[in-house]
């Protein structure tokens, strides 16, 4: 690259700097009051600031709650919905369709049904000692798939041939099962509605019974706070800033 | 047109003036100095509405940035590198006139002697014909008196385009004056 000769050059620019930089133009007449007008007019703050913030923080909370109840249907996460095992009747317990049904059926309720039930049981002599025919019970329960085999084959029934003190321990099993019926939960919306119906009370919420048993949403709800503690003091410090 | 004595006191009241957002201070302000930022944005910008939308603008910011003046500097010098500025951006929106990355300066040799003789209004003739990018490089070295690295920084480019475009400006001015002269 050839070095090119600027002494004179720079001779010549500042003279030309020096006639140039004194030079003035006219200049519009209603230029300044078109400079005056935009001091005067106040900034506007964009759409999205006018919105309080209490109205953003609860748009959040809602679309998180939302969000996290469509969360709750997928299969992983879904409440086991137990329903209440029935008693059969003494009729009804001719045609079992589980095991469980069959040692609930083993209670003699009607002297009808005694007499069904003496009909298709396998009769097995024990000693009259209970200890030992509980064991029997519990071995038929633990192989569900032969007992299949066993009801396709007639054979429903299966029963120690029991003793009225025997006759006597079975009916607990059933009462246990009778006596702690599976709690159905309220779904999440359901407590949502019912926290919001108490807002409306004038009551205060009760957060814990909302996320109560549900750690997405408990989560979510410190998730929802920290972003919205964040977004805050952004805002805040971007003002200050302007 | 307003004329005034250059005065550092009368600088100084009208910073103190622009500081305190005080509306007599600010039309002070712009009587004084419109008219030489006038002639500084009809000299990148040409005569054009573009001119005018400049000096606005500018003086918008100089009325809302005018907290950051430290007073190290002379308030026109500051105000004038707010308005250049602000024409740069106006040149760029317009266009990419500095695209061409050339790194070879041209050996242009002695200026003719008929250049140091020109009138005001001449010379601005001649450097309105230049195209754009020569234009804005010889406006921003020879009458704002950058430096290459400077004006490699406010456009984008390297220090090399800098000077070899300034070096065709150069060559460009002098083959009009020697057709003047012819």
């Amino acid at each position: 690259m050839k070095k090119p000769n600027t002494t004179s050059w720079e001779v010549l620019e500042k003279a030309w700097q020096k006639q140039i930089q004194e030079k003035e133009v006219e200049v519009p007449t209603d230029l300044w009051d078109r400079i005056e007008k935009r001091l005067d007019e106040k900034p506007v703050r964009p759409l999205w600031l006018q919105i309080s913030t209490w109205a953003w923080s609860a748009a959040a909370v809602l679309a998180i709650v939302i969000g996290l109840n469509w969360g709750g249907d997928e299969p992983g996460q879904a409440h086991v919905k137990t329903k209440p095992k029935e008693i059969p009747s003494a009729n009804e317990s001719a045609n079992p369709s589980s095991i469980n049904q069959v040692a609930v059926a083993a209670q003699p309720t009607a002297p009808h049904a005694r007499e069904v039930l003496a009909r298709s049981l396998v009769s097995v002599e024990k000693p009259n000692s209970p200890e030992i025919a509980a064991p029997v019970q519990t071995e038929v329960i633990a192989k569900p798939n032969e007992a299949k085999k066993q009801e396709e084959q007639e054979e429903i029934w299966v029963r120690v041939d029991i003793n009225p003190v025997e006759e006597i321990a079975t009916p607990i099993a059933v009462v246990q099962q009778e006596t702690f019926p599976t709690k159905k939960k309220k779904s999440l919306l359901g407590r949502l509605i019912k926290q919001v119906k108490q807002i409306a009370d004038g009551e205060r919420m009760d957060w814990q019974a909302l996320k109560e048993g549900n750690r997405p949403l408990e989560d979510g709800i410190h998730q929802v706070a920290n972003t919205y503690y964040r977004t805050e003091q952004t805002v805040k410090q971007t003002f200050q800033i302007q | 047109m307003h004329k005034h004595l250059p005065s550092e006191d009368f600088e100084r009241s009208l910073v103190l003036a622009c500081k305190k957002q005080d509306r007599k201070g600010q039309h002070a302000t712009f009587n004084r100095y419109s008219g030489k930022m006038m002639a500084v944005c009809r000299r990148y910008l040409g005569q054009g509405p573009e001119a005018e939308d400049a000096l606005m603008e500018g003086f918008m910011k100089v009325f809302s940035k005018v907290e950051t003046f430290n007073e190290a500097g002379s308030f026109e010098g500051w105000i004038r590198r707010i308005v250049v500025n602000e024409c740069l951006m106006k040149i760029r929106k317009q266009g990419d006139s500095f695209s061409k990355n050339i790194e070879e300066a041209w050996d242009v040799g002695q200026p003719a002697d008929a250049l140091m003789h020109l009138r005001t209004a001449e010379i601005e003739a001649i450097i309105a014909e230049l195209p754009p990018g020569y234009r804005t490089i010889f406006n921003l070295y020879a009458i704002e008196g950058y430096s290459h690295d400077e004006i490699a920084t406010l456009l984008a480019i390297s220090s090399g385009t800098s000077k070899s475009q300034l070096s065709r400006a150069r060559a460009m001015i002098q083959q009009k004056i020697k057709l003047i002269e012819s």
